[in-house]
């Protein structure tokens, strides 16, 4: 073992772990601003938007996700739409990551009572209001721990950016290994970065989940 | 499509490809995560604590990096098992560890009282295991089962990065002599998804049929 590999190339390490959380912190938001209004079309009165969030639920859920980064960073270029490899990763990932939270938020929004949509229609009061500061809140509780356990699949999705030419921590290790040929230690140090901010993720999963138990 | 036509019989080799690595990584994980599973569960701490840390490291580990340790790493230290070797180990190194947390909680799940009674009536513990512990962990395990499997599929595309010639390979290939990029990874992406949907649909009629056989039985 030669860990002066990994040691001498401490700062390609750090600028592409500081990719991986980016790509994987635009995800993580972008994803869960998307999936709202997708899983609210899910119960609407209107046929066809109900339809078309069940497509992107049913297709995104199929799909792999390495064949929409291959959609956006190679397929849309054939329509004249050239992403930057890390922008087209991030697309890719996020419209994945949506079909999944949308479900984590629909099933959420389905265990509010309906006497509550009732309540506030009786009331007059808005669609928007009743959502934004009655029904989500409650909802809130049911969607967060799928949603924040569901923050780990993402950051492991974020590897395979590197298939894009994205030198986030995986493509990094690949790019080093091919010109170290030091296979074991590299990836060695990669899994325990992984495994770290793994661990920091669970901890904010526990966080989170705490606080929202406490304002019960 | 003169593209995809061309490229056809690649096509059809490379889902019959991913198919059967599909299932014979998930047929040996599950067998593995399976005994596993009832080994920490009645081998106590010194077996469970290993097994936990190993479910630890291969859930939180990208596929991705699994894959590259297996294709990359082993050779290194001797033991080169070419890209389908390799890619088969990395999948089934992961699937054991989800498959052990599947079965884990469905071994949980089965009522202590049960397993008093067995042996309060005499049953010897292979008895009980298969006339009583296993079909019920079988009937709670089964859905999450089955949702792992549609759900994972889909990774079997990160093959194609440790040149195993799986559909997103053939698809990568065919793109370089075509100009229909997005054709192309639209139909790698169906060949996907309509596997993903037969173990979808598989995996609502199993839960399906499990319920009804034993709530109903139960019930009676």
């Amino acid at each position: 073992m030669d860990w002066t590999v990994v040691t001498s190339n401490a700062p390609l390490f750090v600028s592409a772990t500081l990719n991986t959380v980016a790509i994987a912190a635009a995800t993580i938001v972008l994803s869960v601003v998307i999936a709202f209004p997708l899983a609210i079309m899910r119960d609407s009165r209107f046929g066809f938007l109900r339809w078309v969030s069940a497509g992107y639920s049913w297709t995104t859920r199929a799909m792999p996700t390495l064949s929409l980064l291959f959609l956006a960073y190679y397929g849309l270029p054939q329509f004249g739409i050239y992403l930057d490899p890390v922008v087209a990763a991030i697309t890719g990932l996020t419209v994945i990551a949506a079909g999944y939270n949308m479900e984590y938020i629909r099933v959420g929004l389905q265990a509010v009572p309906a006497g509550q949509y009732e309540a506030c229609r009786a009331l007059g009061i808005p669609l928007s209001i009743a959502l934004r500061r009655l029904i989500v809140p409650q909802a809130m509780r049911t969607i967060l721990p799928p949603l924040t356990s569901n923050l780990t699949l993402l950051l492991k999705g974020s590897a395979l950016a590197s298939l894009v030419a994205v030198t986030e921590l995986s493509g990094q290790a690949m790019a080093l290994i091919s010109y170290t040929y030091k296979p074991i230690e590299i990836l060695i140090a990669v899994a325990l970065i992984y495994l770290c901010l793994n661990g920091v993720l669970v901890g904010v999963q526990r966080l989170v989940e705490q606080r929202y138990r406490l304002q019960d | 499509m003169d593209v995809f036509i061309a490229q056809f019989p690649r096509f059809l080799d490379a889902t019959w490809l991913t198919i059967w690595m599909f299932v014979l990584v998930t047929t040996v994980s599950t067998l593995i995560g399976a005994t596993l599973a009832v080994l920490a569960e009645w081998a106590g701490k010194p077996v469970s604590l290993p097994l936990s840390v190993y479910s630890w490291v291969f859930r939180g580990l990208p596929e991705l990096i699994v894959l590259l340790g297996c294709y990359l790493a082993l050779p290194a230290i001797g033991l080169d098992l070419g890209s389908v070797g390799s890619a088969i180990l990395g999948f089934t190194l992961v699937g054991i560890a989800f498959q052990l947390e599947i079965f884990r909680a469905g071994l949980n799940a089965v009522d202590k009282r049960i397993l008093e009674a067995t042996r309060a009536l005499g049953m010897s513990w292979w008895l009980t295991m298969r006339r009583v512990v296993l079909p019920q962990v079988i009937r709670i395990a089964m859905p999450a089962w089955a949702t792992f499997l549609a759900g994972n599929v889909k990774i079997f595309a990160v093959a194609s990065a440790v040149a195993v010639t799986e559909v997103m390979a053939v698809t990568r290939q065919a793109i370089a002599v075509s100009d229909q990029p997005f054709f192309l990874i639209m139909v790698a992406a169906s060949i996907y998804a309509a596997i993903a949907s037969i173990l979808m649909v598989l995996e609502a009629v199993l839960s399906r049929r499990f319920s009804t056989r034993y709530g109903l039985g139960l019930r009676r």
